[in-house]
């Protein structure tokens, strides 16, 4: 970036020459980081930072789910969630875990996102125990929208519940 | 600085040569040496700033986002982790020892190599750690509660999660999840998990622990 022509006293000045002075002047989106001083940025510069977490959405499905052998889908089947492309996604799951009458539980609270399972929690658990649940898992967005899923796979008596599943989605835009 | 035009061209005016140049190099020149001055608030995206690699470290004062020793992909089909640490597939192998921090290791037994997130950070930098898995408690004749923790360079976090089981006949199992945010230091960094079973007969073991640490360096 520089000032294209120098208009000296006594030149007849083209109008076009001034023109393309003031153009070279707006050549500042060309600006590379060896041309910014060392240390002049501060973080009121940046307008997003990773530490921004924005709640996308809450997927909810409020009621009590009996556990059963196969899968249970608790959360799914919606639009899939819109996230920032290449940005942070962070994911809480929480539901209510309630062990019924019978022997040990076999219950695998499996999150997925898209087709692919990123976490499954196992919980065999007596009659008499229950659990409030909660995981987390983050990942980096790779596409514009994400389908995030919560399901159950019980292999055994279903002797336990699920109750008010929820999915809370956060992002950043990066 | 800021640009402030001096001189004020007016219509009708006899042109100045001199002066007209004078103008054009003073813009150029606030253009050339750009400062905070010249920054809008809020104009530069996150997603702008530089890694500080070794050709820049110079410009890394206020802009650098963390260097990663990339340990394991997040997620299967996706990019480079390009915020995120990860750590997947931890054990703690079965043990009885009770009262002992046993830490996470990269296979079901305990003479297996230790198995944590490591990363270099070059600017101190706020970062969310959080670990998930499940625990597993065979046989137990009586409660049995496993305490859990986050170790950050060989130190608890100080925020643990105790998990516990009631007596059972089969192999009771559960999950846990922690969650701690903390400020560290530039310099290597090592993230651990680390159980504990208190003072119950039961062995336990902990599977499919995952360990990510995300960092908020500008």
């Amino acid at each position: 970036m520089s000032v294209a022509h120098k208009i000296k006293p006594g030149d007849a000045v083209s109008a076009a020459e001034v023109t393309a002075n003031f153009s070279s002047l707006t050549t500042i989106n060309q600006v590379g980081r060896l041309q910014i001083e060392a240390g002049s940025i501060d973080t009121r510069h940046i307008s997003s930072t990773p530490d921004d977490w924005k709640e996308i959405t809450v997927l909810t499905n409020p009621g009590t789910y009996p556990g059963a052998a196969g899968v249970v889908v608790l959360i799914g089947g919606g639009p899939p969630v819109p996230v920032h492309n290449t940005g942070m996604v962070l994911i809480v799951v929480k539901a209510q875990y309630k062990g019924l009458p019978g022997g040990l539980t076999d219950c695998r609270l499996r999150l997925s996102v898209g087709a692919t399972n990123v976490r499954t929690a196992a919980i065999a658990l007596g009659p008499s125990e229950d659990l409030a649940f909660s995981t987390v898992y983050a990942f980096t967005a790779f596409a514009a929208t994400h389908a995030i899923s919560l399901d159950i796979l019980g292999t055994a008596a279903p002797n336990f519940q699920i109750i008010d599943p929820e999915i809370h989605v956060y992002a950043v835009r990066g | 600085m800021h640009y402030v035009k001096k001189e004020i061209f007016v219509p009708g005016g006899v042109a100045d040569a001199d002066t007209l140049m004078r103008e054009f190099y003073r813009a150029s020149g606030a253009e050339i040496s750009l400062d905070q001055n010249n920054i809008k608030d809020n104009s530069i995206n996150y997603s702008t700033t530089v890694d500080p690699g070794d050709e820049n470290l110079h410009y890394a004062r206020a802009t650098t986002r963390t260097t990663t020793d990339q340990s394991q992909s997040v997620f299967p089909v996706g990019p480079t982790t390009q915020y995120i640490l990860y750590r997947e597939g931890v054990f703690v192998p079965t043990t009885t020892v009770a009262e002992r921090w046993i830490h996470g290791r990269s296979g079901p037994l305990i003479s297996d190599p230790s198995l944590y997130l490591e990363f270099e950070t070059v600017v101190t930098t706020p970062f969310m750690l959080y670990a998930s898995g499940n625990i597993a408690v065979p046989g137990t004749t009586s409660r049995t509660a496993i305490t859990c923790e986050i170790f950050i360079n060989g130190e608890p976090s100080g925020v643990p999660v105790t998990v516990g089981v009631e007596a059972n006949a089969g192999t009771s199992k559960t999950h846990f999840c922690l969650f701690h945010q903390v400020v560290l230091p530039p310099g290597r960094q090592v993230v651990e998990f680390a159980a504990m079973k208190l003072v119950t007969p039961n062995s336990f073991a902990a599977t499919e622990v995952n360990i990510a640490a995300i960092g908020f360096a500008r």
